[in-house]
């Protein structure tokens, strides 16, 4: 029993080794770059423990499918109808509009606009630690995601990718402290960043003047500034300005208009003229299998 | 008694599931209440057979713990060390607690090692402290006992000493 005294390193040795080893990890992790691929191979090494977290829920999807009744799936299934109808409806509009506005910008000569490849990924892990806004998701290099690559959901801007493992990655919501969005308002076209404050309910503009032009309810879009997010997607909605003389600057509170406590699925997106694209790998290989 | 290499991966794989549970996701309600699974599962097994199991795989758990919920490298392992440190110097006491005494003291240690990455969170990133961050302390004093009286049966079962 006593081979605790008996062994070469003391336990307050130990205890040094172990605090100089994880400051010095802090150091590296924060100050070079060259962890990245460090933390490419653990988040790859740990991502089984994801994947057997996710099991449980899983299952008790699976249940709920198959116990429903007939009647609450074909309410759904007619509700799912009514919805494609309208969007369909929308997406006819919209083609003609596209078709148009190509039309229109080679007569002005600019550059056109292309479209993006999207994919679905579905969130494997929420992070519990309530110092960073993270979600794990179930595509990774082999799907051709890609460091900063942006990610949406059915109503708007999610976050982006901030590391990637091998079938995994790690999502940084824009809910997060340290994440920044440039965003440009709907009506008044006034070029904001919305800040992440560590709250899925809130966003903060940052550096807004007292004199603004912003309203309540105004809608922002991603403006494409940062070279991250493709131009006009919907990212917040304006709740609150509070114009404090007392504070140099309005402070604003938005709302994310992607319901950011409660993401399943998400996209990824490729812009059309990035050197990025999604990779065809996994999908042969299930070919390959069947 | 069972071979070393059961007894081993009895360890191993409870410390695992210790890891399953910490990221399990849960109900945005409960999250706040989540207790310190893995950080209960490692004390155990350090009080229990502090030869075996003690600073290195505190270490080696934290800084997977650091992987899975994304934090800065280090900052979890830190922390595992030092009440994993606490709970290796004082074990033969430890084990002479009462349930109800044993509970509080791992309640004090949840506290202390998230006080640790709060500190660590604080210089690195500027993080705020939100009222419910300790919580979790509560949450595994309650569960300790209920955990302890497992980990005992698990632990006789494979004969781990």
């Amino acid at each position: 029993m006593n081979q605790l005294f008996n062994q070469p390193i003391s336990l307050k040795g130990r205890l040094t080794l172990a605090l100089v080893l994880a400051f010095l990890l802090l150091i590296l992790d924060l100050r070079m770059g060259a962890m990245q691929q460090v933390r490419m191979v653990l988040n790859s090494a740990v991502s089984p423990v994801q994947y057997l977290a996710a099991v449980p829920e899983q299952l008790l999807q699976g249940v709920y499918e198959s116990v429903r009744t007939r009647r609450s799936l074909s309410r759904e299934n007619a509700q799912l109808k009514r919805e494609m109808l309208e969007l369909q409806g929308v997406v006819q509009r919209f083609d003609f509009l596209a078709t148009e506005n190509q039309r229109l910008r080679s007569l002005l000569s600019s550059e056109s606009d292309l479209d993006t490849t999207r994919m679905v990924a579905e969130v494997i892990a929420v992070d519990s630690d309530p110092f960073s806004q993270q979600v794990v998701i179930n595509k990774g290099l082999l799907h051709g995601a890609y460091l900063g690559q942006p990610v949406i959901d059915d109503q708007g801007i999610v976050g982006q990718i901030s590391s990637v493992g091998v079938s995994t990655s790690r999502v940084i919501l824009i809910s997060d402290p340290s994440h920044g969005l440039p965003t440009r308002s709907r009506i008044s076209g006034i070029r904001v960043v919305a800040q992440g404050v560590g709250e899925t309910e809130r966003l903060e503009l940052m550096h807004v003047p007292h004199s603004t032009d912003l309203e309540e309810g105004e809608l922002l879009f991603s403006s494409s500034l940062g070279g991250v997010f493709p131009e006009g997607y919907p990212v917040a909605e304006i709740t609150r300005i509070r114009r404090d003389e007392s504070f140099p600057f309005a402070q604003v509170d938005a709302r994310p208009v992607a319901q950011l406590d409660r993401i399943r699925m998400v996209l990824l997106l490729w812009p059309a003229d990035g050197e990025h694209a999604p990779s065809a790998i996994p999908e042969l290989l299930e070919e390959a299998g069947q | 008694m069972t071979s070393r290499f059961s007894q081993r991966m009895a360890i191993n794989a409870a410390l695992m599931m210790g890891l399953v549970l910490s990221v399990m996701p849960m109900s945005a309600g409960l999250q706040a209440w989540r207790p310190e699974w893995s950080m209960m599962i490692l004390l155990y097994w350090v009080m229990a057979v502090p030869n075996r199991v003690n600073i290195g795989t505190c270490f080696i758990i934290g800084l997977l713990m650091d992987v899975l919920l994304g934090s800065t490298l280090g900052i979890h392992a830190a922390g595992m060390s030092f009440v994993g440190y606490i709970f290796a110097h004082h074990y033969k006491r430890i084990r002479n607690f009462s349930l109800s005494q044993q509970a509080l003291f791992v309640g004090l240690m949840v506290m202390i090692e998230r006080s640790i990455v709060y500190l660590v969170e604080y210089y690195v990133s500027n993080a705020s402290l939100q009222s419910n961050y300790f919580l979790p302390a509560v949450s595994s004093a309650i569960i300790w006992p209920w955990l302890f009286l497992v980990m005992r049966k698990v632990r006789r079962r494979f004969g781990v000493a």
